[in-house]
């Protein structure tokens, strides 16, 4: 029973951190600021994949975003030029509109989710998901693997031969 | 897992790789196509990788058209399905690529660009457009999805020392961004609430659910994406903003090809995954509660209404393009949402013609940019008429047929959608999208008013025989030809209809 | 206890993700207390001596950077998607080694064009003074002549 509500407090506290450094990253001033304040929001969601019981995709999410995709974020940042200074903010005159919006948006799935009857579904044990994971990506989903390195691949081409200095060779 | 079931695993991957020719042989092709492009130093490099991307795109046409005619089959343990609907598109996105890369050869607008990096990425495109158009099971439609998406990206923001192009880049990647976004939340609801991500899945167990009003939002998300990659409002906004910046060639592509592969995805999903098949009748159902076919009806009617209103205002004639480009994705939702096989029918049909016309005006407005530098403005198009009468021809040709006059190909593909939405009972949206090819006729005749306009005092440049310039004349001819002799395509269109209902038996006997 | 598990047996990566953000903190309270303040100009420099520091420390990084870190993202996937075949690859045998031969085979022709197209290689930054052979003004030839011919 304690430890039931040591859970819930914990995913309480992980949500505050993941929402609250989610709102930093859209609100700051700063944009450095703001791409650090995306680690930790990206730690809280990677934190959520383990109360799903999905172990690898937390560790992938740990390992692609936190470890690739941020770093990426920051070295987009640090070499544009003078965009550090900058204040980064929209302008004021979007923000009624847009909470607007964020409300709707909110109110409509919120209703959205309580109008599906989850609560009669029981929550899946906790196990070890790299091994199911790897014997569906070899057998059934064999052509995205596949598919995916010639998507990577095409990726990584287009994005040398825009990120280059030099226009031809 | 013991070695019997490898061996399985093993033989039906043989027997998928027999129906998967012309994907491989693309992805092989991509791949030789890099290395070629890092060992060839030479003047004639541009030469050597546009004839080799030409003949592996051809290569691919030629693999696909024995499958025409291959009974509906599930491979890849049913990520995929080869039918006669899928294989149809896929050689229709062929010749769009065969087409597209004749007149990248000599691009003034490409020309200062690596060349072996264009191809690769064009190949790339036409690739995920083949796969998207076959997949029936989520992950291999959202994979497939990104792929058409960032190939896209990467290409309409090729031209990287062009403004233009990179700020439409970067509009097309937040768009697709937050449209995949939408997309990919609904699938994880569709996925939680029937526990499978296949298609057929999907259908078979939604009647035996309770559909409740959440279903509605859900749908709406899953349309963020839909509409998105067939540039329909209210996702349309990148689409203007892109074509204009994008080279010429990339633009006409764009028009074309991913359209082809978003509609078939559209197809795939609503008709496999949301609806039930009636054998009596050829018609699609769709499961009550989703209430997809009214959404898209009302999608269908802002989009042309949207884009026929907008093109009149334009001034740039690749902009106007890009807004009858929209207006048309309207016409084509119309097929769609029958759910009949008549509609299905009338989409492919559509999908040639619009190839045929649009990738016409694109190309002429490429012919026009290899002998004279303002090519993008209408109002300079005054006095085309008397400097290059045979692109003037053929430019009208185009636009009529766009606009839909007959005998070009245009009209009957429009007679054939109009037939196929008030057979289906949406008579209103017929009507709609007839008064819309009305005011259509607005815009695409002021071109053609502009060009036979007699400026004087202009000189007649030197007449030179560009790749374009030869595409233009043959999808000139074609666009009147096809008009007139449209039987062929029509009767492969309605072999290639006689699709979707076989579809989830091999899944059934695998025992998912 | 075989495949099987509860939330808690997390529990050791969070007290250690918890540790290593209150050791940082720490550290950092634990000096501040500790070390003595001795408030002059002088400790407020960068340096006690030597240059002082021109601009801000947020300067415009190498484009090359960027580029490797893009680099290295595609082959974060793809390593991340080899995790799952290495714990079951003893199930599938060649097979399984084909199919992650072929995935590996595709992306070394990423590899290949990075190289090639020297994305991975660094440029440095363009020297100030210029290369090659040095005119030397004409005044200073003549004394050097004059100097070899003594």
């Amino acid at each position: 029973m304690v430890d039931v509500w040591l859970e819930r407090i914990l995913f309480y506290g992980l949500a505050l951190v993941t929402v609250g450094s989610a709102l930093v990253v859209t609100f700051g001033r700063n944009l450095v600021r703001s791409a650090f304040a995306l680690f930790f929001t990206l730690m809280g969601m990677a934190a959520m994949f383990v109360y799903l019981a999905a172990d690898f995709v937390a560790l992938v999410h740990i390992l692609v975003y936190i470890g690739g995709i941020l770093v990426l974020i920051l070295f987009g940042i640090w070499l544009t030029h003078r965009v550090i200074d900058l204040d980064i903010r929209a302008g004021r005159i979007q923000l009624i509109p847009g909470l607007i919006l964020g409300l709707v948006l909110m109110g409509l799935l919120g209703l959205t989710i309580r109008s599906f009857n989850l609560a009669a579904r029981t929550p899946a044990p906790y196990r070890a998901t790299a091994s199911g994971i790897g014997r569906l990506l070899l057998s059934t989903y064999l052509l995205p693997f596949e598919i995916a390195s010639v998507a990577l691949v095409v990726a990584l081409v287009g994005a040398i031969v825009i990120g280059r200095r030099e226009t031809s060779r | 897992m013991e070695g019997g079931t490898v061996t399985a695993i093993v033989r039906a991957t043989q027997a998928s790789l027999r129906l998967f020719g012309p994907e491989a042989w693309l992805t092989v092709g991509l791949l030789v196509l890099l290395v070629l492009d890092l060992v060839w130093r030479d003047v004639r490099k541009r030469f050597v990788l546009s004839g080799t991307a030409f003949g592996i795109a051809l290569g691919a046409i030629i693999l696909a058209i024995p499958l025409l005619s291959h009974a509906p089959t599930e491979i890849f343990s049913g990520l995929l399905v080869v039918d006669p609907f899928g294989t149809y598109l896929k050689i229709v996105i062929g010749v769009a690529t065969l087409l597209t890369i004749l007149v990248s050869v000599r691009n003034r607008e490409l020309a200062d660009y690596p060349v072996g990096e264009y191809y690769v990425l064009l190949l790339g495109l036409q690739l995920a457009c083949m796969l998207l158009v076959g997949a029936v099971h989520f992950v291999m439609i959202m994979l497939a999805l990104e792929m058409v998406s960032v190939s896209s990206y990467l290409l309409v923001a090729y031209r990287k020392v062009h403004s233009p192009s990179i700020e439409a880049g970067l509009k097309y990647i937040v768009f697709g961004a937050a449209a995949t976004g939408a997309m990919l939340y609904a699938v994880s609801w569709i996925y939680g609430l029937t526990g499978t991500l296949y298609l057929s899945e999907v259908a078979r167990r939604l009647p035996t659910m309770t559909i409740s009003p959440g279903w509605l939002v859900v749908m709406l998300l899953l349309s963020a994406g839909l509409t998105f990659k067939i540039a329909a409002v209210p996702f349309h906004f990148w689409a203007p903003d892109a074509y204009q910046g994008a080279a010429t060639p990339v633009a006409a592509f764009l028009t074309v090809a991913p359209k082809a592969a978003g509609f078939a995805m559209l197809v795939r999903i609503f008709y496999h995954g949301f609806s039930i098949y009636r054998p009596e009748a050829e018609t699609w159902e769709a499961i009550p509660g989703l209430g997809w076919p009214l959404f898209l009806s009302v999608v269908a009617a802002v989009t042309m209404t949207w884009g026929n209103t907008v093109a009149l205002w334009q001034k740039n004639i690749k902009r106007m393009l890009a807004y009858s480009s929209i207006s048309h994705a309207g016409y084509m939702l119309m097929a769609v949402l029958t759910g009949t096989r008549e509609g299905l029918q009338a989409l492919l049909f559509y999908v040639v013609a619009y190839m045929v016309m649009n990738m016409g005006a694109f190309f002429t407005v490429l012919a026009l940019s290899d002998v004279t530098d303002q090519y993008e403005d209408i109002a300079a198009y005054q006095g085309l008429a008397a400097r290059f009468p045979e692109l003037t021809w053929v430019m009208a040709f185009f636009l009529l047929s766009l606009a839909g006059i007959p005998p070009f190909i245009g009209f009957f593909g429009k007679f054939f959608l109009f037939a196929a939405a008030i057979r289906g009972g949406w008579a209103w949206l017929a009507v709609l999208a007839v008064l819309n090819s009305v005011v259509s006729l607005f815009y695409y005749v002021y071109v053609i008013k502009n060009m036979v306009i007699e400026r004087p005092g202009e000189f007649r440049p030197v007449f030179s025989w560009s790749p374009a310039y030869r595409a233009v004349l043959v999808l000139g001819v074609a666009v009147l030809v096809l008009g007139i002799l449209f039987s062929p395509i029509y009767g492969w269109t309605a072999r290639s209809s006689y699709v979707v209902e076989t579809f989830g038996m091999a899944l059934r006997a695998m025992g998912k | 206890m075989q495949d099987s598990y509860a939330l808690w047996m997390y529990l050791p990566g969070l007290i250690l993700f918890i540790g290593g953000v209150a050791f940082v903190i720490l550290n950092v309270v634990l000096s501040h207390l500790i070390h003595p303040h001795v408030r002059t100009h002088e400790k407020y420099l960068a340096y006690e001596c030597g240059e002082d520091p021109i601009g801000g420390a947020w300067i415009q990084f190498n484009h090359r950077f960027y580029l490797l870190a893009l680099a290295f993202v595609v082959f974060d996937v793809e390593v991340v998607l080899l995790f799952p075949w290495v714990v079951v690859f003893r199930e599938f045998g060649w097979f399984g080694f084909i199919e992650v031969l072929v995935f590996i085979a595709v992306l070394l022709f990423g590899l290949a064009y990075a190289w090639r197209k020297e994305a991975l290689v660094w440029d440095k930054p363009q020297p100030m003074y210029q290369a090659g052979p040095v005119t030397v003004p004409a005044v200073a030839q003549e004394v050097r002549t004059d100097g070899a011919s003594s």
